[in-house]
This record gives structure tokens, C-alpha cells and sequence, in this order.
């Protein structure tokens, strides 16, 4: 019992595994998309991303007592089933690269102008580690803790942002059709509802299962990106649609505007943490199923072992996302152009095709 | 075991903090920048606040800051320029104001707005102002004998003028670029002069005298057609400007009165703008109201008679109309919609908008008709119910 995982532990997680892809990468891409009916494109994109959701709370029930990688081994065989394990896990490295790429960016853009990357990554990858070696109980504790500081920073920045907020600048509705939000929705899928999937990692069997559990994700998974809507609503009333789209990191720029009784002000600092929080627990539940799975498939026992293998993920994952993108441009280019196609591929596709796989075993076997 | 020792001490050379940390003193804080355009280049100049000299500003007459100057193609290059003279880092997330000369205002502004954007230490919402016929370092180096730094003394001024004058505007830099990238839109900044002669000013002597020989005077709008100055409004059509776009919180109303003059203030000012396309022509209804008070009335006026009290709401409702009136006709005369009609048009109509985008300016804008309406509450007269001139007669 005491090893058991809450739900509202696992929710945090959601989270954190949306708000940080929409911080780090999903913004950008619906501003571009959508221009100012992104919030639209925002609406479309949790319509579709409620299959996807509903795809990978299934996955968790083909055997409630094994994780992901025993039932894909169990379902596919050995050798396809590891090719299946380990096609995911380096999908899964490489989103964690480019959100660990992202954070260290938007700390040497807007910060530490001139201090190396390296030492910034290193400085993040040390908690990592720290939080890793704990294994997922410490993880999901520290989420619950950290997804309640990142909702009241969140909640603090909406309310400062409210009085300079003008509605005039959500106007003028579907200009250019509808085409755009739908690309900007499915990118919202791609981006933020199908990193979920890391979650799947999580055995049934160690959180508390309930009848009413599937209808509280739906309802966490729609709250969030309720927060999701209210941020670009007050991103792009704020700043405008002109000025959104100029700046890198839009949502920074907004924060820099909120002045509260005539002595709050300059708070961006403050209420920025809330993303780094919200990447810094993405990218560690991101490294603990890649460690999860490579400690399945290699077969290792020993907490030494486990250990090396922790280190040189972290530190792995540093160097590809220090050298993963030569400029800011080349990684908003592989965003916007290949890691949607990369996300529904692996994201969408292979569970698509594991659950199909187990109905299909199960009707034979029937 | 050795690894739990070894870590946090490892870990301590990473949070010291040390890495790229700069220490107050090395760093040359500019809470004002001047650019000027001299023989093809341009010609920044940076208000300093001497960070060193500050720490000991009980000198009685010691100037606080100082003004350095660098030339260069960009603004880059000026503010390397600087730096060779500077034993410090010039760091420009204070700056409070930034003052461009009406020359190089007239030529364009787009080479320069880039970098103030692009750096990232800048805030961004410091204040644009345009300074008529002098150069911008000029105004930087006036000493003013009620601020420390002559930057900031001018951007409280300018935040103020809004509170008190509405002649001028608070155009923070951002709002600046949004106007120019905004569709159906141009930007209007407020312009500075400079009143007396500015070169006895310089000098921190300037600080002794009860009289200053020059000073630094808020003066009327400056009209852009994009990036361009192409006008500078009088006064009345500056305050109808602000007027229309929100920005006037205290408007002083003159009128004649029997014998004498009367002034009222009007305050609470609410502006809506509402477009509507009638017969393929966009219509404009702007709404105002506001509630006013008399603040001097040198004249024999009965105000407990609630006829008069009418005919002064509407003399100054009619006084407010004339004001926005004006506004509009400037920017008709100069065909520049800086009231940001077009943009109001395309979030509306966007349709429409996009097909007659290009003549807007030239031929729709300066063809629209506007409906003005205004609602002023003439709510008390002060402290006093009749006038001093009334009572003095009725003696």
C-alpha cells in the first residue's frame, strides 16, 4: 500500500508532461499556424487529443501487473518486441533532448548571456540524476509538490496579466479559414497530448485503480488545457498578434509586462520558474522510462549497474542536447516540420498498433 | 560512500554563482540613450548613472550621471564605441527613456528599433520621444535640479504629463513596435523641446541657480506614417489624439465666461470606438465620456442654477468634440490613420480590409465619416459653491 502511487500523482505528471511541451515547443508552432486563432487550434487540438488519451489509458489495462515493455515483449516476441521497446525509447531521448535543448536556450537568451550551455545543462542534470536514482515514488512526490508552486505561480501570472489584457487583440476570428487552427490543433496533439504516453511506463498495478479514475484523467487532461487556453488567450491579448509572433519566447515577453498596483513589477524571473519546474520534471520522467526500459532490456539488477546507467543517460542526454541543434533556427525548424510527423509515428502509431495487437491475441485466444 | 562526500562538494563550485556574474560597480548603468544622424551614421549617446560617484552624493552640486557618445553604422557599433571610453560595461535594462532627434526621426526609424527589441536585457517598455529641432544628446545633458539623472526626471514627466497635461503620451517602446507592425495602424510618439539655451545647462553649476537657463518642455505629438515623422500636431490636436486612444486622464477645458474666464477640468475620460461598414464605406462612432469640475472661475456665474450648470456640460462636451475633431482632421490633412481606425476595421472586417488595404490611407481613411458623441458630468465646482467675482458683486 505505502508503495502505491496516487492518482493525483500521476495528474500532476500530466501536467507537467503538457504544460512543458507547450511552454518549450507548442506555442511557437500555434502562433505561426493559427496566427491569432491559435487559442482555436488550442480547442481543436484537446478535441483530438482525447483519442490519443483514451488509446494510452487502454494500453494500461492489456496487463494490469506488468509494465509497457513486458506486455510489447510479451505481445510482439523477443526481437520485435525489444526493436518495438527500443524505437520508443530513442523517440523519447531525443523529445527530451529537444526540451532540454529548449530550457538551456531560453536560460543563455534571456539570462546568462554568456555563460557556456554545458554548464547550465550540467547544473539541471544534477537533480535529475539525484531524483532518478530514487525511482518513480520520489518522482511522483516531488511533481505533486512542484504542480502545486507551478499552478499558483501560473494562477499569479494570469491575475497579473489580467488588467493589461485587451480583447480587441483575439479579433479579427477565422480569417484565413479554419485550416490553420486544425494545423495548429493537430500540432497541439503532436506536441503536448502525445508525450503522454510516458506515463504508460507506470504499471496499472502500482497506482490505485478505481472505476472513476479514467473519468478524472479526462477531466485533469481537459482542465489543463483549460490553463493552456487561458496562457496563449493572455499571451496574445496582451502582447498582440504582431508582436507574439516576434518575440522567441512570447509568454516570457508577456510576463515582463505585469505591473500590479503601481510596486509589483519585473516579476518574470519569479514567475518564469513555473517552466523550468514544468521542464525539469518532463525531462526526468522522460529519462525515467528510457532508464526503465534500457534496465528491462539489458537486464540489470545491480543498484551500481542502475546507477551507471542513470549517470550516463543524464549525462548523454546532455551532450545531445547541446549538440543537438546548431542555432535557435534549426531547432524551430525541426520542431514546426519533423517532430509532428516523429510524435504521430511513434506516439500515435506503434500503441495504435500494440493495442490492435493485443485485441487481437485476446480474441484468438477466446 | 566516497560518492556522497565527493558530490555535494563537487557540486559546490557549481552554485556559487560565480559564473559571468558582473558586480554593480563594473557595470555603467544608462537610464537614458540619445540617437541622433550625423554624416550618414548614427550618433548614440548614453546617460549614465554614475554607479561610483552616487555611493557619495552628499557633494553637494556633484553631478550624478554622464553622458558618453559613440558613433557607428548600427547601434551596436555605437555602443562599442562607448565602451572604449568607458572603464565599464554599458548596461541598458534600466534605461528609462530613449530620445531620437526630429532629424533622424523624419528619416526613419526602422534601423533602429531592431536592437532595442532584439536585446534582451532591455525591458522594453521604457519611453520613445521625439526631441524638435536640437540634438538628442542635448537633452540628456541638461541638468535638471529636481531628479538625480535627467532621464529619469523626463520619464516622470512624460508618465505624468498624461496624469496632468494629456499633451504628450506614454508610449512605452513596445506599444511603439506594435503600432508599427500592427495592420491599419501608425504610431504617434510625443515630442520634447528645448526651451532656453541648453549649453549654460550642461554644467552641474546649472544645479545652483533658482532659475534654470534651459529646461526640457513636453510638447505635442509627433505623427508617423510607419516608421516616418511626417508631422508634429499643436496642441489641441494632441489632446484630442489621447483623447480618442484612452490616454488623457486630466483634461484642463478653458471657456469664456461672462466677465472673466472659466476653467474646468475634465477627468475619468472613456473612450469607445465602434466601426461599422455602411454602403461598402466603413463609418466610425466614437463614444466619450467623462465627468468634469470646475477648477477656477473668474467671472459672475450662478452655479445653483441647474440651467447654467447644463449650459457649462455643454459647452465643454462641445469644447471635447472640437478637441477630437481637430484630432481626426490632422490625421485626414496628413493622410495617416494614427488613431488606428484601419486596424480597428480589420479586426472586424477583415475581408473588407485586406481588399482596400492599400488605398487606406490615401483614399478611405481620409473619406470616412466619424460620429463623436460625447457625455461630460459637470459633477462639482470645488470647494465652493459660487464664484469669488459673484460674491464680490453681490457685496
Amino acid at each position: 500500500m505505502k508503495n502505491k502511487i496516487q492518482l493525483i500523482e500521476l495528474i500532476a505528471m500530466l501536467y507537467f508532461i503538457m504544460r512543458s511541451a507547450y511552454i518549450g515547443i507548442g506555442i511557437n508552432s500555434y502562433l505561426y499556424y493559427a496566427r491569432v486563432d491559435a487559442y482555436i487550434g488550442i480547442m481543436i487540438g484537446t478535441l483530438i487529443g482525447l483519442l490519443p488519451l483514451l488509446l494510452f489509458i487502454k494500453m494500461t489495462e492489456i496487463d494490469v501487473n506488468k509494465d509497457l515493455n513486458e506486455n510489447i515483449i510479451n505481445l510482439f516476441g523477443k526481437k520485435i518486441g525489444i526493436i518495438i521497446v527500443y524505437i520508443l525509447v530513442i523517440a523519447i531521448l531525443l523529445y527530451a533532448s529537444v526540451l532540454f535543448y529548449d530550457i538551456i536556450n531560453f536560460i543563455t537568451s534571456e539570462y546568462l548571456f554568456d555563460t557556456p550551455p554545458l554548464a547550465i545543462a550540467l547544473i539541471a542534470a544534477i537533480p535529475i540524476i539525484y531524483i532518478l536514482s530514487k525511482g518513480i515514488k520520489t518522482i511522483c512526490r516531488v511533481s505533486i509538490i512542484v504542480a502545486i508552486l507551478s499552478i499558483i505561480l501560473f494562477l499569479f501570472s494570469i491575475i497579473g496579466l489580467t488588467p493589461i489584457f485587451r480583447g480587441d487583440n483575439l479579433l479579427p476570428f477565422l480569417e484565413n479559414g479554419i485550416a490553420g487552427p486544425i494545423k495548429a490543433g493537430f500540432s497541439h496533439t503532436a506536441y503536448v497530448v502525445l508525450p503522454s504516453f510516458v506515463l504508460t511506463i507506470v504499471p496499472r498495478k502500482l497506482y490505485f485503480n478505481k472505476k472513476s479514475d479514467k473519468k478524472k484523467i479526462i477531466i485533469s487532461y481537459l482542465l489543463i488545457n483549460l490553463l493552456i487556453l487561458g496562457s496563449i488567450i493572455s499571451v496574445i491579448g496582451v502582447l498582440g498578434i504582431d508582436l507574439a509572433l516576434l518575440y522567441q519566447y512570447p509568454s516570457y515577453q508577456a510576463l515582463r509586462r505585469i505591473k500590479a498596483g503601481g510596486f509589483i513589477q519585473r516579476t518574470e524571473s519569479i514567475l518564469a520558474i513555473q517552466w523550468v519546474l514544468c521542464l525539469f520534471m518532463m525531462i526526468s520522467f522522460c529519462l525515467y522510462y528510457v532508464y526503465k526500459s534500457m534496465r528491462f532490456t539489458l537486464n540489470i539488477k545491480s543498484l551500481k549497474a542502475s546507477r551507471i546507467l542513470i549517470v550516463s543517460l543524464v549525462l548523454g542526454t546532455v551532450f545531445i542536447a547541446k549538440n543537438i541543434f546548431h542555432n535557435s533556427t534549426q531547432s524551430l525548424l525541426f520542431i514546426t516540420e519533423k517532430l509532428p510527423f516523429i510524435m504521430y509515428g511513434i506516439f500515435f502509431l506503434i500503441p495504435l498498433i500494440i493495442y490492435i495487437k493485443f485485441k487481437l491475441t485476446k480474441k484468438a485466444s477466446t | 560512500m566516497k560518492i556522497k562526500i565527493l558530490l555535494p562538494l563537487i557540486m559546490l563550485f557549481f552554485v556559487t554563482g560565480c559564473y559571468n556574474y558582473n558586480e554593480l560597480n563594473t557595470l555603467a548603468i544608462s537610464t537614458g540613450m540619445g540617437i541622433d544622424y550625423e554624416d550618414d551614421e548614427y550618433v548614440v549617446s548614453i546617460l549614465i548613472a554614475n554607479s561610483k560617484k552616487a555611493q557619495v552624493s552628499s557633494k553637494e552640486g556633484e553631478a550624478q550621471s554622464v553622458v558618453y557618445e559613440g558613433r557607428g553604422k548600427t547601434i551596436s557599433e555605437c555602443l562599442k564605441e562607448i565602451e572604449k571610453i568607458t572603464p565599464k560595461q554599458v548596461y541598458i535594462g534600466h534605461l528609462s527613456v530613449i530620445v531620437i532627434s526630429e532629424e533622424l526621426a523624419r528619416k526613419g526609424l526602422i534601423d533602429i528599433v531592431d536592437f532595442l527589441i532584439r536585446e534582451p536585457e532591455s525591458i522594453k517598455r521604457f519611453y520613445l520621444v521625439v526631441v524638435q529641432k536640437a540634438k538628442a544628446k542635448d537633452v540628456l545633458e541638461i541638468v535638471t535640479p529636481l531628479e538625480s539623472f535627467p532621464a529619469q526626471g523626463l520619464s516622470i514627466n512624460i508618465g505624468f504629463s498624461k496624469e496632468t497635461q494629456t499633451v504628450a503620451s506614454t508610449v512605452p517602446y513596445s506599444d511603439f513596435v506594435e503600432e508599427l507592425l500592427r495592420k491599419g495602424d501608425n504610431p504617434a510618439l510625443p515630442t520634447i523641446k528645448i526651451i532656453g539655451d541648453s549649453e549654460k545647462e550642461k554644467t552641474s553649476d546649472a544645479l545652483s541657480k533658482t532659475t534654470p537657463e534651459a529646461y526640457i518642455e513636453l510638447s505635442n505629438l509627433g505623427l508617423f506614417k510607419a516608421d516616418k515623422l511626417i508631422h508634429i500636431t499643436s496642441e489641441e490636436e494632441s489632446r484630442g489624439l489621447n483623447i480618442i486612444a484612452n490616454q488623457a486622464d486630466e483634461v484642463l477645458i478653458p471657456l469664456p465666461c461672462s466677465g472673466g474666464r472659466l476653467s474646468t477640468k475634465v477627468n475619468r475620460v472613456k473612450t469607445s470606438v465602434k466601426t461599422k461598414i455602411k454602403n461598402n464605406k466603413p463609418e466610425v462612432d466614437i463614444n466619450i465620456k467623462a465627468t468634469a469640475t470646475v477648477q477656477e472661475a473668474n467671472c459672475k456665474i450662478d452655479f445653483e442654477d441647474n440651467k447654467v450648470i447644463l449650459d457649462i456640460e455643454n459647452r465643454i462636451n462641445d469644447a471635447v468634440k472640437e478637441l477630437v475633431e481637430k484630432a481626426i482632421a490632422v490625421n485626414k490633412q496628413f493622410n495617416v490613420d494614427t488613431i488606428g481606425i484601419g486596424n480597428l476595421v480589420y479586426k472586424h472586417y477583415p475581408k473588407y480590409f485586406n481588399e482596400i488595404e492599400d488605398k487606406w490611407d490615401e483614399e478611405i481613411f481620409p473619406n470616412i465619416d466619424f460620429n463623436i458623441t460625447t457625455k461630460v458630468n459637470l459633477r462639482t465646482k470645488g470647494s465652493i459653491e459660487s464664484t469669488m467675482k459673484g460674491s464680490q458683486y453681490e457685496k
